[in-house]
């Protein structure tokens, strides 16, 4: 009866860790670009304050990625080699972050963004992101729609 | 007990084995219109009548405006005079001298096509900037008048439009 007991109690805090490791995204700047002008085509565009990460994880150390995980394009579009799209790293208020990534291409591969240490407590730490939108031109990027979808994993080691 | 112990280590396993990723996704959208951009540059003077020469033969400039593209779709420009007569810029000046006194072409092309107020295929090309073969090119004019108007200072309006092929 007393192993039972143990066993019971081990669950509630296993059950306990489980909750308060999570990853969210808050879009605060916004994840849309609407490219209509020459200089649009040209140039870089970068959304500051795009996101944030909310990263809690009471349980062990954690490595956050990124991939694109859906690429959604007009009919016609040819694809090119490279995505346009970049995260950048802006700040976060992690004491003890590691292995930050400044700028990050995202392609269909988890890409390392940065480490987390376990850290306890209920309240997340927040990593900052700019989104930029590398200069489309004039001929890889047909007129049209092109959907993303972004996924970010938080990984124990 | 035996059975509790097996119990609490496949119990274990089941832990260590349990998801230990998290995920969550964000979408966004990359909107992409249909851009075009035509640039009208180094134009030259007009041109001076002064010898029965000029208005018998008519004058010729070449590379009077230079026309840039830049689109992303495949292009057309067309050319069309903005209104059917010239207006007289001096006093005297003949008010029924008609677009069709000017002739254009692309740089390097023999023959000049009519300026009229109907709008006239001058160039096609392919999407690009400016700096791809065939977005930028000159154009020639051609001035003849003969001896129909009064002597003066005219302008026309002429317009360039590029869309989409």
């Amino acid at each position: 009866m007393r192993y039972f007991l143990t066993i019971l109690l081990l669950c509630s805090m296993v059950n306990g860790f489980a909750a308060n490791n999570y990853i969210t995204i808050q879009v605060n700047g916004g994840m849309n670009y609407n490219i209509n002008t020459t200089t649009g085509l040209e140039t870089d565009q970068t959304i500051t304050n795009a996101f944030q990460l909310k990263v809690l994880n009471n349980s062990n150390a954690c490595h956050v990625y990124v991939r694109l995980s859906a690429w959604n394009y007009p009919a016609a579009w040819v694809p090119v080699n490279n995505y346009p799209l970049q995260v950048i790293w802006s700040s976060d208020d992690s004491p003890n972050d590691a292995n930050i990534a400044s700028t990050t291409t995202v392609n269909t591969s988890d890409q390392l963004l940065f480490t987390q240490p376990s850290h306890a407590g209920a309240t997340p730490y927040n990593y900052y992101y700019k989104l930029k939108l590398l200069a489309l031109g004039y001929t890889d990027y047909i007129p049209g729609t092109y959907n993303y979808t972004f996924t970010f994993t938080m990984t124990e080691p | 007990m035996r059975q509790i112990i097996a119990i609490f280590i496949l119990f274990l396993f089941t832990i260590s084995a349990h998801a230990q990723t998290w995920t969550n996704t964000v979408s966004g959208t990359i909107t992409v219109s249909t851009v075009l951009s035509i640039t009208l540059s180094n134009q030259a003077a007009a041109p001076s009548f002064a010898t029965s020469s000029d208005y018998i033969n008519g004058k010729t400039t070449l590379n009077y405006t230079q026309v840039a593209i830049k689109s992303n779709v495949n292009w057309i420009v067309s050319v069309q005079a903005q209104s059917t007569y010239f207006t007289p810029q001096t006093q005297g000046g003949s008010t029924d001298m008609p677009a069709t006194v000017l002739g254009f072409r692309l740089n390097g092309n023999v023959s000049f096509t009519t300026l009229t107020t109907t709008s006239q295929t001058l160039k096609t090309g392919n999407k690009g900037n400016a700096a791809v073969t065939g977005n930028t090119y000159n154009v020639d004019m051609k001035f003849n008048p003969g001896f129909n108007y009064n002597g003066g200072l005219y302008s026309i309006g002429m317009v360039y439009t590029v869309s989409q092929q």
